[in-house]
């Protein structure tokens, strides 16, 4: 298994997605703390003191883990795709023992890259923050910080299950170009647009249960606001939800390669 | 060149060389269309087998089969008499070239093998020894993407030899090749296998596996069409001399006699005989008392033998139409519309009768006789000439 997934981090390290992916969330993590922290001081004298630190930390923050989770999803699909697409899966299936291992191989590599994508970009995003907020009274006390980490954690379990709902799917096309596109198009605004029909037909219920709110429950519910009183979904409910939709695209990719004919 | 695998095929734990390559009943339907039927063959170790068929006939399909990658509908395929995935490390086991697209465009050739070099656990270096090896030292830096397809095979072939495997199994390897690029890989296949390794090389041309196989396996429409050494098709294929004298009868008695049984009288009252050459039948019928008009020595091409064997799955029409007004009257297909010539309008005769382009297994009037009944159908028996053109040449 240690030689597979050397084998997988060579073929990624090889190529240079990986990176490129990895350039929109750092930007924006680096500077959203910057433009929003101007903007919120404008409102500040009405608010209270300490509040444009405190906004710019969490829409900062809130943007840069939704563009990793977007590009650690992209990650995983063209990872998992991207062996089809250019019928090097054949030569990889070749050259070791059984599928499954290759699976699995896939599947740690792009948990980890979308753990990396994370890492880095809450660095970012926190770094630029403290910066931008310095002299500010902002989240300093124990508590802010708890909930901080809190939530960069969260962030990070969150990220490395989108990478791997990625890979799923890509597994399961088979086509980095569809995998990519659904993605793209469902984490933006196709799930909105179906969480929107779902609530008019009245299976509201149900659009709660969708991959990208069930992200932003899992992260919002590890603040300790009032307000998480009224979420739909709690935790632990909300993260086991989304394990939940990860194992289900996870396990239907691992059947596809297994069952499909490598032509 | 030292052994280009590691192991020795005598050299296997237990008693005996390994059992070489069994496939055994194996049928592949995609969606009712039956792809491979049935099919079984065996490739003995250290030989090279050539696996013939035209495009479409379940090549592919088989050594994939074999491989592991395409799931059979029955049948089974063995490796040193396992399946492929029940070998525990069938990288070094087994070396296969399936399809020249099989690096990623934005690797380099050194990445590229790097990586199936760690995933094999085979020192890295050997990325760059099977690079020079196939000749690409001098491009180990370049992206796969930039290479030609010729360059491309020969990649998939240092990916194949990474494990140094005792079995190589090449789909159409030649696909792309120039002709040294041809002549190095049957230097190189044929050194190999002197060296113990056991070859299966698909082809849908005879003469590109011809002079280098042991073995042949010739399949059409997904079934075994043929399956023999080489020699024993060359043999069963061989030469024959038409002899046109006196009295066919006395001669052929006399050929009998010399040990020569195999003489026929034919419908033109030549006698053919198989299995000696003009100047000892002059001899003989010298002896004899019978007059010799003429001898016609004909050669079997065994690519007109393996087209004979495989032809009928995708029937071309005869001929090519050119486009236009249709001609006058009923025109046998294939033919052009006889153009109306004058009294006065008289073309020279050809020296050589023109070339008709014949459907692969069909004989004209004057050569058709009754397919021998041990041979599939479509196929020649021994001794019969393959019809068609260039079947028999001068």
């Amino acid at each position: 298994m240690t030689a597979l997934l050397n084998a997988e981090v060579r073929k990624v390290l090889g190529l240079r997605y990986w990176w490129i992916l990895g350039i929109a969330p750092v930007v924006v993590g680096l500077f959203t703390g910057a433009l929003t922290l101007p903007l919120a001081r404008q409102v500040e004298d009405i608010v209270g003191e300490g509040f444009a630190s405190t906004v710019s930390a969490a829409i900062g923050i809130a943007l840069a883990l939704a563009l990793v989770f977007l590009f650690a999803a992209v990650f995983g699909a063209v990872n998992g795709g991207t062996e089809f697409q250019h019928r090097t899966m054949a030569t990889t299936f070749l050259t070791t023992r059984g599928r499954d291992g290759v699976v699995a191989a896939k599947y740690v590599t792009a948990a980890a890259f979308g753990l990396l994508y994370c890492v880095v970009v809450e660095i970012a995003a926190v770094l630029t923050v403290l910066m931008f907020a310095s002299g500010d009274s902002g989240p300093s006390s124990g508590s802010d910080f708890g909930q901080l980490a809190a939530v960069l954690t969260t962030g990070m379990l969150c990220a490395a299950l989108w990478a791997l709902m990625g890979s799923g799917l890509g597994l399961l096309t088979g086509s980095t170009v569809g995998s990519v596109l659904a993605i793209s198009a469902w984490v933006p605004f196709g799930e909105l647009i179906v969480s929107l029909i779902l609530h008019g037909l009245g299976l509201g219920a149900i659009a709660d249960l969708l991959p990208v709110q069930l992200t932003w429950y899992t992260i919002v519910g590890v603040i300790d606001i009032p307000e998480t009183g009224d979420m739909a979904v709690r935790w632990p409910g909300a993260p086991l939800a989304l394990i939940g939709w990860t194992l289900l695209v996870g396990a239907l990719g691992w059947w596809r390669v297994r069952s499909r004919d490598v032509g | 060149m030292t052994a280009p695998f590691a192991q020795a095929p005598d050299a296997f734990p237990g008693s005996g060389p390994p059992p070489g390559i069994a496939v055994q009943g194996l049928t592949k339907t995609y969606r009712n269309i039956p792809a491979v039927s049935n099919l079984s063959f065996t490739v003995p170790p250290g030989s090279i087998t050539g696996f013939l068929g035209p495009n479409g006939s379940g090549k592919t399909t088989t050594l994939r089969m074999l491989l592991g990658l395409v799931r059979p509908t029955a049948g089974i395929a063995l490796i040193d008499g396992v399946p492929y995935t029940s070998l525990p490390q069938p990288g070094r086991v087994v070396g296969a070239v399936l399809d020249a697209q099989g690096a990623h465009p934005k690797h380099t050739a050194l990445t590229h093998l790097e990586v199936y070099c760690t995933a094999m656990r085979v020192p890295l270096s050997q990325a760059r020894a099977s690079l020079d090896l196939v000749g690409l030292g001098s491009v180990a830096t370049r992206r796969t993407g930039e290479f030609s397809l010729g360059m491309r095979q020969r990649l998939a072939l240092a990916t194949a030899l990474l494990g140094q495997p005792r079995y190589l199994v090449l789909d159409e390897p030649a696909n792309g090749l120039d002709p040294e690029g041809m002549a190095w890989l049957r230097e190189f296949l044929q050194s190999y296998a002197r060296s113990g390794g056991t070859v299966l090389v698909s082809s849908h041309i005879l003469r590109e596996v011809e002079q280098m196989a042991d073995h042949l396996v010739i399949v059409s429409n997904g079934t075994l069409v043929h399956q023999s050494s080489t020699a024993d098709l060359r043999n069963a294929y061989r030469s024959r001399v038409l002899v046109a004298c006196s009295d066919p009868a006395r001669l052929a008695a006399a050929l009998a006699a010399a040990g020569i049984t195999d003489a026929q009288i034919q419908g033109d009252g030549r006698l053919a005989v198989v299995g000696a050459d003009p100047e000892r039948i002059a001899a003989l019928a010298a002896e004899q008392k019978v007059t010799i008009f003429g001898t016609h020595v004909e050669h079997v091409d065994l690519e007109q033998v393996f087209l004979s064997m495989t032809s009928g799955r995708y029937a071309a029409s005869h001929g090519y139409h050119q486009p236009g007004p249709p001609a006058p009257g009923p025109v046998p297909p294939g033919y052009a519309p006889p153009v109306p010539q004058s009294p006065h309008h008289q073309h020279p005769q050809h020296p050589y009768p023109p070339q008709q382009y014949q459907q692969a297994g069909q004989a004209p009037p004057q050569y058709q006789e009754p397919p021998a009944p041990q041979s599939p159908p479509g196929v020649p028996a021994p001794h019969q000439p393959p019809f068609g053109p260039g079947g028999f040449q001068r």
